[in-house]
């Protein structure tokens, strides 16, 4: 008798999603598809536009990472234009970078993929969330969390006008610099910032870690892949939010390619299918062969892990130490098991902290040379940055007057789209046999979609603690045979 | 008393609203405290048939963000306002259409042609598109239908209040659910924030010339932008004469030109045309071929104008 | 802008003409009646139906 079980919607992530998993006759899992059924249209409807507005238009693409589209973006237009930013303009957009990876990250792990670990993936749903997580840390460290997002978002409205959709990239630098008052907020913010990581690698450590539990579920088989792992590093192969190369290392960890911007269509390519508006991202040499893992299989990862697997160490040195601890604790280079990224965003968190104290202490960032203008015909520009959720491509073509003619966007967890659907196939077969599922079940599906921090986090407010998901089982004449309601 | 039930969903949008809202900080625990959240699909794992299920009317204000741009999207709002007291429409792309309504200038066609097909990247020599309906070998799977025009919430439900901004200002989410829980709402319709324009209150206001005169038109990376001076006498084009204040200047205070994404002032009914005829007047030009020069020098005038309010303009995009 | 937006350059002109002109008006005034009838109504179809 098959059998449909449908997650509709997936839920504490950005964006809108369903999962439609189909069971075989014996009541395994034939196979899972994770479907987005959304588009909007950025990469037409940006044709026609003036290329220093898509800095204005592109972050309106995702309202959670917009800083990582204004940035990627500002790069673009840096290409367009041919003109080289001065090294203050440079520094104030890093400055403003790491400040926001650091609010990111930090977000994620307490109010969205953390419930999932501080609480536990098999607990009770109804303290699966921020609750349960404060509960399990303490309120005072729940206000030290608000109080850290909140002051590393009141430092981004400070330094580009709006926090959510930042307005001060330009080509050849910034509309706005950065006064010796500002420079000594964020000194202060950036020094609790380090404190403040290095917490809650301590909290990972404690509640995830020295339980069994957990750690078998992190190193176990079912949330592995092995694909290749992708992500952008500076000249010393070191992980870079804001600039560098990006390098792809294969399933071995041996560096497969270090590509320029200007070089990525060579590297990379998108493949469609007909059930889902995402399409999926694979390394055009190695070539689609499907959702398979494997060296073989052009499928990669990016985020967190895959950056860490990609580089040779972090620039700064205490996310240096953790990124040596992560890989001897889980076994050497390169990580593949999906769980571990949650430990990995930690350690960028830590690392954007220690740059974000570094380059607010550089006297160079409170100078006015902040702006070039830009004097060449504009024809062609690419902008990479790492959003925290993944490599991000920003790709524009114009006329003579700057007006875009031609545009591609790549969207950090694109990379990912393939692997996610793999995640979620994997995990389903290995936990749904003879038709057994329940709320519990479904919960440790979930866990694979949620690894890869799908772009949105919730906040401050009280989750009732309902967790109310239906799954309905109908037989082969379409009948409903049984409803397991959480 | 039971404490009053709050929903908030998403139609085509980019989650800033929702950030928008978890901006409040620690604001938002006192909101928190006075009302009974019952769908937030984003952070809450409530289902849509538990929505369903509700009674009409039973929730008693919803707040909606994103732009109508596919079936499901449809469906969801039209379910949502007859189980609503109240319908606010939350951030540009519900009140006007946003960013997601300049979808409006191209069509469904061309978006789909680009997105699946001649994208650098794309290698699709099949030709496969998203199908609202595909068989694969273990059964159906269906998508939502996507439209080849792009709505604003009020063209498909009836809406009670206005949020405008990209995203909605902080402190005008506390004023409004302030309101609502205190039971203080100005008439149906209203656009909760003040019906001024936002060169009223724009700190540049003061160092404006007594007649503005513009002679030249620069695109923003062409200057050095003089972060005292109105853009406009500085030859940037700035949508403050045809945009409602509110904001609190935020993009002004990052020394770069107003965008229009609070929308129009109540009085206005095409905030592009508005834009247009105000900046018009402003031109120092008389000869014919001056004009067209000036004219020339203003790139992409409906995508600028009209950059969030296609879906509330009289042609509503391009017409076809 | 209008070019942008669809609207056919035979549907608006800018004339001059002065209160004392009131046959040149007139003429004008059938002149664009005639081209935009000739253009016909815009092809708004429902953008919901099959696109």
């Amino acid at each position: 008798m098959a059998k449909r079980i449908t997650i509709d919607p997936i839920t504490r992530l950005e964006g809108h999603g369903k999962i439609e998993i189909f069971l075989d006759d014996k009541g395994n899992v034939e196979n899972a598809y994770l479907q987005v059924p959304e588009l909007r249209g950025f990469e037409q409807f940006c044709i026609g536009r003036p290329a220093e507005e898509l800095a204005r238009i592109t972050p309106r693409i995702c309202g959670v990472c917009p800083t990582a589209h204004h940035m990627a973006s500002t790069k673009a237009l840096d290409d367009l234009f041919k003109v080289d930013p001065p090294p203050a303009a440079k520094k104030i957009r890093e400055l403003f970078y790491n400040i926001f990876m650091l609010e990111d990250h930090t977000l994620h792990f307490y109010f969205l993929g953390g419930p999932d670990f501080v609480v536990g993936p098999t607990a009770p749903a109804a303290e699966r969330n921020i609750l349960g997580v404060l509960a399990k840390v303490g309120l005072e460290i729940g206000g030290k969390v608000i109080k850290m997002r909140r002051e590393c978002r009141e430092l981004m409205t400070m330094m580009a006008g709006k926090v959510i959709h930042p307005v001060f990239g330009l080509p050849g630098g910034v509309s706005k610099g950065v006064k010796k008052e500002d420079a000594e907020k964020i000194q202060t913010v950036a020094k609790a910032g380090v404190e403040f990581a290095q917490f809650s690698l301590k909290v990972f450590e404690d509640i995830v870690l020295k339980n069994k539990d957990y750690l078998k579920l992190i190193v176990g088989d079912i949330y592995m892949n092995k694909t290749y792992s992708m992500g952008m590093v500076d000249n010393n192969n070191h992980v870079n939010y804001y600039d560098g190369l990006v390098r792809v290392v294969d399933t071995n960890g041996k560096e497969f390619v270090k590509f320029k911007p200007r070089d990525y269509a060579k590297v990379v390519a998108e493949h469609v299918e007909p059930w889902s508006y995402i399409k999926f991202l694979y390394l055009k040499e190695v070539g689609w062969k499907g959702f398979v893992d494997g060296q073989e299989s052009g499928v990669y990862r990016v985020a967190p892990m895959a950056r860490l697997n990609a580089a040779d160490g972090m620039s700064t040195p205490l996310a240096q130490a953790e990124y040596e601890k992560l890989f001897k604790t889980l076994g050497g280079k390169p990580v593949q098991l999906t769980l571990a990224t949650h430990w990995a965003r930690l350690i960028e968190a830590l690392n954007a902290a220690e740059v974000m104290l570094k380059l607010s202490q550089d006297p160079e960032i409170t100078s006015d040379k902040f702006r070039t203008i830009p004097t060449a015909t504009p024809e062609e520009g690419i902008g990479i940055v790492e959003a925290p959720r993944g490599t991000l491509f920003h790709h524009y073509k114009t006329d003579k007057n700057g007006m875009i003619t031609d545009c591609n966007l790549i969207v950090a967890t694109q990379n990912n789209s393939a692997v996610m659907n793999m995640g979620i196939q994997k995990a389903a077969k290995a936990l749904i046999k003879d038709g057994n599922v329940n709320e519990g079940i479904l919960n440790l599906i979930e866990l694979t979609y949620r690894a890869y921090d799908p772009c949105h986090a919730c906040g401050t407010h009280s989750l009732p603690g309902n967790y109310p998901i239906e799954v309905n089982i109908y037989d082969a004449t379409k009948t409903l045979v049984k409803t397991i309601k959480k | 008393m039971a404490k009053p039930k709050v929903a908030f969903y998403w139609c085509a949008s980019c989650g800033g609203c929702e950030e928008a809202i978890v901006d409040l900080a620690e604001g938002v625990l006192k909101v928190v405290e006075a009302v009974d959240i019952v769908f937030w699909p984003v952070a809450l794992d409530i289902k849509r048939k538990d929505v369903e299920a509700m009674p009409d009317g039973s929730i008693a204000v919803t707040f909606i963000n994103g732009a109508i741009r596919t079936s499901e999207q449809e469906e969801m709002v039209h379910m949502l306002r007859k189980k609503s007291g109240l319908v606010v429409a939350f951030g540009s792309c519900s009140h006007i259409g946003g960013i997601p309504a300049l979808a409006n200038l191209t069509d469904k066609a061309s978006i789909f042609k680009k997105a699946y097909s001649t994208t650098v990247t794309t290698v699709n020599p099949e030709m496969t598109y998203p199908q609202e309906s595909f068989k694969v070998k273990e059964g159906t799977l269906t998508l939502p239908k996507f439209y080849d025009h792009v709505y604003a919430l009020d063209e498909v439900i009836d809406v009670d209040y206005y949020l405008p901004g990209c995203t909605v200002p902080t402190d005008l989410i506390l004023n409004a659910v302030t309101a609502i829980l205190e039971g203080k709402l100005p008439p149906k319709g209203t656009v909760l924030s003040p019906n001024k324009s936002l060169c009223e209150t724009c700190p540049r206001n003061d160092s404006k010339p007594e007649k503005l005169k513009i002679t030249k038109i620069y695109r923003p990376w062409e200057i050095m932008i003089d972060p005292e001076k109105c853009f406009l006498e500085q030859g940037l084009i700035c949508i403050g004469p045809a945009t409602r204040t509110g904001c609190n200047e935020r993009c002004i205070s990052a020394n770069m030109p107003c965008r229009g994404c609070m929308g129009p002032t109540d009085q206005v009914t095409d905030q592009g045309a508005k834009f247009l005829s105000a900046f018009a007047s402003l031109l120092d030009v008389t000869d014919e071929k001056e004009i067209q020069k000036i004219m020339e020098q203003v790139a992409d005038p409906a995508g600028t104008f009209y950059r969030f309010s296609l879906s509330h303009s009289i042609l509503k995009g391009k017409v076809k | 802008m209008l070019q942008q937006l669809g609207v056919e350059k035979e549907r608006y002109r800018i004339e001059w003409v002065s209160a004392a002109e009131g046959d040149k008006f007139a003429q004008l005034v059938n002149e664009i009646t005639n081209e935009v009838k000739k253009i016909g109504p815009f092809n708004k179809e429902d953008a919901k139906k099959e696109a």
